[in-house]
């Protein structure tokens, strides 16, 4: 009986040094060198030949473990080796869209933008039919970096390799809307438009009364573009004063005519700003249809 | 000294040995031991695609043919380095070439049969991985293609393996099987890496057909295409087949030339 307790106290004592070790360790590893671990990752010639053939399985591996790693959010320098670790898990299975897609997503978090779209370009070089990944950065550029000139030109990538999809023409209106391109927004809703209106599912509905309403948006931008350039140039001639009415942006030949909002009514001029705006609702209702 | 190829191709004498080498080796730990791990490999790839983001079936495909393939290799070589050796350790082998059968009958009935133990397990395992698959709603028949292709492989290596088994002990048999297969699956880097930093014509131009020579194993590594969904050429399988047949015969010549000058004493 002596002889059993003394084996046990042996061995629990024994379990709590293992216990005790462990934790040391684990806190060691993780706050010293946790965050330098992908710094030994052999570069993508390196690993060609090393993987044995196997080079999907080791992509794969490494893919793995990316999205564990950058996901580690108290590591300071993770975003250090995110260039190469992303350039040795493409190298070794180009043709795979997550890595690409996950890389941008890391990146992005560490509003690394160029390479967010170093990432996204290689990732379009090496998968000609994919169009995710040029929709994936333009949203990036759209929505987070607010480059719109980038956006509309990944959303036209996307837009060339999948020219069937609506939701695009959608973001690709939006996009050229805000870049200033009010004239190709306009043909993109109109377009949406076309494809829709004689369809009367739910998500086509949908579809043309976002047509519609931007459409009716983008018109009144385009008039209060317009306005705004007749009355700079009034402002020039007129000793920086701004015209009365828009009535007198016609007589003075800087407008063909007095604009009409999208509802057929006239717009209501600020003549101390000097520019225009409408009051007319927008019949969302009409526009939709049936649900 | 008996002929390589004796009269008569000798069908029932190879089969006879190609049944007897298929029983023995299915009774062999290794061949167990291996493949349960194959298995748990296998399964264990679907507990890794829950790990990523996106598509789950490219890495089960990815991950399930890897381990596939690479256990399966081991496979052929701890069991295909032992056929011929243990068989002249134990002795036994005299009282095999006693009956009316020649080496050539010997060496290519253990090929045989070593090559039906391995399609039951390779079928097993890519059966295993079917399954991983359907429970990710990821099942393609393109992986019975890809298993055709480790096949082919597994042809080489247990040839090369085969080879050595007759020629050396099995430890050598191990050492020189493996470095075929690294050679194999590294030789792809001799055009683009070795041969620019090489000083000389002629070194380059040995090096060269040293390249074209030695078996290339990537050749037979098709799971990117069935990963991805894209088509094989039917040219290429056609072509990839006769390259792993012409090897075969090679080897299997080389080995029967050897083991019948071969002092069994």
């Amino acid at each position: 009986m002596r002889t059993i307790c003394g084996w046990l106290f042996l061995i629990s004592i024994m379990l709590a040094a293992v216990f005790g070790l462990h934790v040391d360790l684990r806190s060691h590893i993780e706050e010293e060198l946790y965050p330098y671990r992908s710094f030994f990752l052999p570069d993508s010639e390196y690993m060609k030949v090393a993987s044995l053939g196997y080079r999907n399985f080791w992509a794969d591996m490494l893919f793995l473990w990316q999205i564990q790693y950058y996901d580690y959010y108290r590591k300071e320098n993770r975003y250090d080796y995110l260039e190469r670790t992303f350039h040795v898990i493409t190298d070794l299975d180009p043709k795979h869209q997550e890595p690409y897609v996950m890389g941008a997503l890391f990146a992005f978090l560490g509003e690394r933008w160029d390479l967010v779209y170093m990432m996204a370009d290689k990732g379009l070089e090496n998968i000609p039919d994919n169009h995710f990944i040029a929709y994936d950065a333009g949203m990036y550029a759209l929505v987070s970096e607010k480059n719109y000139p980038r956006a509309v030109h990944y959303f036209r990538i996307a837009e060339e390799r999948n020219p069937d999809d609506t939701f695009l023409k959608i973001i690709m209106g939006k996009a050229l809307r805000i870049q200033g391109s009010l004239e190709q927004s306009m043909a993109y809703w109109q377009e949406l438009y076309e494809r829709v209106k004689d369809k009367n599912d739910q998500q086509s509905n949908l579809y043309r009364g976002s047509a519609l309403r931007n459409m009716w948006l983008t018109r009144i931008k385009i008039d209060q573009r317009d306005v705004g350039i007749a009355v700079a140039e009034w402002r020039k001639r007129h000793e920086g004063t701004s015209p009365p009415s828009l009535d007198a942006l016609v007589w003075e030949g800087l407008l063909p005519g007095a604009p009409l909002d999208p509802a057929g009514e006239p717009y209501l001029y600020d003549p101390d700003e000097g520019t225009i705006r409408s009051e007319s609702p927008f019949d969302f209702k009409s526009a939709v249809g049936s649900w | 000294m008996t002929p390589i190829i004796p009269r008569g191709l000798g069908w029932i004498q190879i089969r006879a040995i190609a049944v007897n080498t298929f029983r023995e080796s299915v009774r062999s730990r290794v061949f167990y031991i291996l493949m349960a791990f194959t298995a748990a490999m296998v399964l264990f790839s679907g507990v890794m695609a829950l790990l990523t983001i996106g598509s789950r079936s490219k890495i089960i495909i990815d991950l399930g043919l890897t381990f596939i393939s690479f256990f399966t290799v081991l496979t052929a070589i701890f069991v295909g380095i032992g056929l011929i050796y243990q068989e002249i350790e134990k002795k036994t082998i005299y009282n095999i070439l006693s009956k009316p059968l020649s080496r050539m009958h010997f060496l290519v009935g253990r090929y045989i049969g070593l090559m039906a133990v391995l399609a039951a397990n390779l079928l097993a395992m890519v059966a295993i991985l079917a399954v991983v698959l359907i429970l990710f709603e990821g099942f393609t028949w393109k992986i019975f293609i890809a298993a055709g292709f480790i096949y082919l492989e597994l042809a080489v290596i247990t040839a090369i393996a085969l080879f050595f088994s007759s020629v050396t002990s099995p430890v050598v048999s191990a050492l020189c099987t493996g470095a075929f297969y690294v050679v194999g699956h590294t030789s792809i880097a001799l055009p683009d890496m070795l041969i620019p930093r090489l000083n000389g014509a002629v070194t380059k131009k040995i090096v060269e057909v040293l390249y074209h020579l030695l078996p290339d194993l990537n050749l037979l590594n098709v799971t990117d295409q069935v990963a991805y969904g894209l088509p094989l050429d039917p040219g290429f399988v056609t072509k990839a087949v006769l390259y792993t047949a012409v090897y075969v015969v090679l080897l299997l010549t080389g080995a029967c030339l050897i083991f019948r000058r071969r002092d069994l004493v």
